[in-house]
């Protein structure tokens, strides 16, 4: 498996089982894809991180993005 | 999945990654439910990434009044951030926060929002504000959205949505992103007929640039409804059919009309085989006939050359004959749609090593139906090359008789 694959498909959680066509692509165009998936995620982030330094303390912000929640709050 | 369907897949694959779907066409050799699993770890991936904060701003939304929590998320939280809450707080509570929210502040929360997250949240909206959303989202030409929440609206918001747009082209590009194709069928069936004929219709206007649009709702609305919508685009003029058919050569969409070309009335299916596209250009034939062998449609295919003329059933045999192996494919649709009568005809048009080839096959379903050989080998004799059965037929009647005995 490719290092781009293995990228991408870390990135999606996902295991190569499910999804089997990414295989198909050549490097160029799953580099592409991959690029696409980790601006889109940073982004994403950014845009998450910015709405809250912009609403809440910074100690808050930090403890709220240390490590994803344990069970349903 | 239709290859109209991966298109749409890769479109909204590429509205959650905010990239242009031009530039990812290659993503169009993908099969649709990987595309749909990619945007669902897409989307999955963030909400896990920011579920931390997401459950606590919805501990806190639980303390406050509705308008209060409306004014914070309109004020302070981007959409993105709103929309990962909403998916956290229970619909009771969501719903009086939702109801504070500006229309254009809802429809850009609903551009992030998951909508198997929000289900209850969906439900328990107001109509008229789900309506008002639905407005919004068109009139930004947001129809990704609109189309991926279909699934999840009441059939009353659906409604008061389609009575309140006026444009029949914001409906066919909408439609187009329906996730569930049963639900399309569903939503179509709210429209009066005589809308949905008008919206066929915007087909015929090149400046709209819906056709693709077009074909897609008449390829995943079910059977009865696909032969009338089809049949009312085959009633137009000459110019029209030659876009549609045009459209499907170069978008590659064959196998996607194939099966609705089938489903058309005899009238509309004779008007289709006359185009002079078909004469004209060679290389359209040769790729449906390509498409039929690689998809299984010479069910569809058969029929359709019954109804054209003479010199038009030798170009299909003459393409047909030159695709390797097609022989047993088109004998076994012709054998599960009983269309031995038609096969006939097209083999009798063939060279004679290929005729024999057909009356080698036809024996060996002979072996276990041997009425049928009979049967195929009376049509080869009224076709005139009924002298390839005469051996094999005597073969099986010379070995009923060793049975008998």
């Amino acid at each position: 498996m490719s290092e781009e694959l293995q990228h991408l498909l870390a990135t999606l959680r996902r295991p190569a089982e499910s999804l089997p066509s990414l295989a198909t692509l050549d490097e160029n165009e799953l580099a592409r894809l991959r690029t696409a998936v980790d601006v889109a995620n940073a982004r994403y982030d950014r845009a998450i991180r910015s709405s809250l330094t912009q609403s809440l303390p910074a100690a808050v912000v930090r403890w709220l993005a240390r490590s994803p929640a344990k069970g349903k709050a | 999945m239709s290859r109209l369907g991966v298109r749409a897949e890769v479109a909204k694959l590429c509205h959650v990654l905010g990239v242009d779907p031009a530039e990812f066409v290659f993503l169009r050799r993908l099969p649709a439910e990987e595309l749909y699993e990619m945007r669902r770890a897409a989307v999955e991936g963030r909400a896990q990434r920011h579920a931390r904060a997401a459950r606590w701003i919805a501990v806190a939304a639980r303390r406050l009044p509705g308008w209060l929590s409306a004014w914070l998320c309109e004020h302070l939280f981007g959409p993105p951030l709103v929309a990962l809450v909403a998916g956290e707080l229970p619909a009771r509570l969501a719903v009086p926060i939702a109801n504070h929210l500006s229309i254009p502040y809802m429809a850009a929360v609903s551009h992030y929002l998951d909508p198997r997250r929000a289900h209850d949240l969906i439900q328990r909206m107001p109509v008229e504000r789900i309506v008002e959303e639905g407005r919004e989202l068109i009139r930004q030409r947001d129809y990704i959205t609109v189309g991926r929440f279909v699934d999840f609206l009441p059939d009353a918001a659906v409604a008061g949505i389609l009575e309140r747009i006026d444009d029949d082209e914001h409906l066919l590009r909408a439609s187009f992103f329906v996730e569930s194709k049963n639900r399309l069928d569903h939503i179509v069936r709210l429209l009066p007929l005589e809308r949905l004929r008008r919206a066929i219709l915007l087909a015929v206007y090149p400046e709209r640039d819906v056709l693709i649009e077009v074909m897609s709702l008449v390829v995943h609305v079910s059977y009865g409804l696909q032969r009338e919508l089809g049949d009312l685009a085959a009633e137009q003029d000459d110019a029209v059919l030659d876009r549609i058919v045009h459209a499907a050569q170069v978008e590659d969409l064959w196998a996607d009309i194939l099966p609705v070309l089938a489903n058309l009335s005899v009238k509309s299916q004779m008007k289709l085989v006359d185009l002079p596209v078909l004469r004209e250009e060679p290389e359209v034939l040769e790729r449906i006939l390509r498409v039929a062998d690689a998809e299984n449609l010479w069910y569809c295919v058969l029929p359709l050359y019954g109804l054209m003329r003479e010199e038009m059933k030798d170009r299909v045999a003459e393409g047909a004959a030159v695709i390797e192996g097609a022989m047993a494919r088109v004998c076994e649709a012709a054998l599960i749609m009983e269309h031995w009568q038609l096969l006939a005809d097209v083999v009798a048009r063939l060279p004679r090593p290929r005729q024999e080839l057909f009356a080698e096959i036809v024996c060996a379903y002979g072996e276990i139906d041997p009425d049928l050989m009979a049967r195929v080998a009376g049509y080869a004799e009224e076709k005139g090359f009924g002298a390839v059965f005469r051996q094999p037929l005597a073969a099986a009647q010379a070995l009923r008789a060793d049975w008998v005995i």
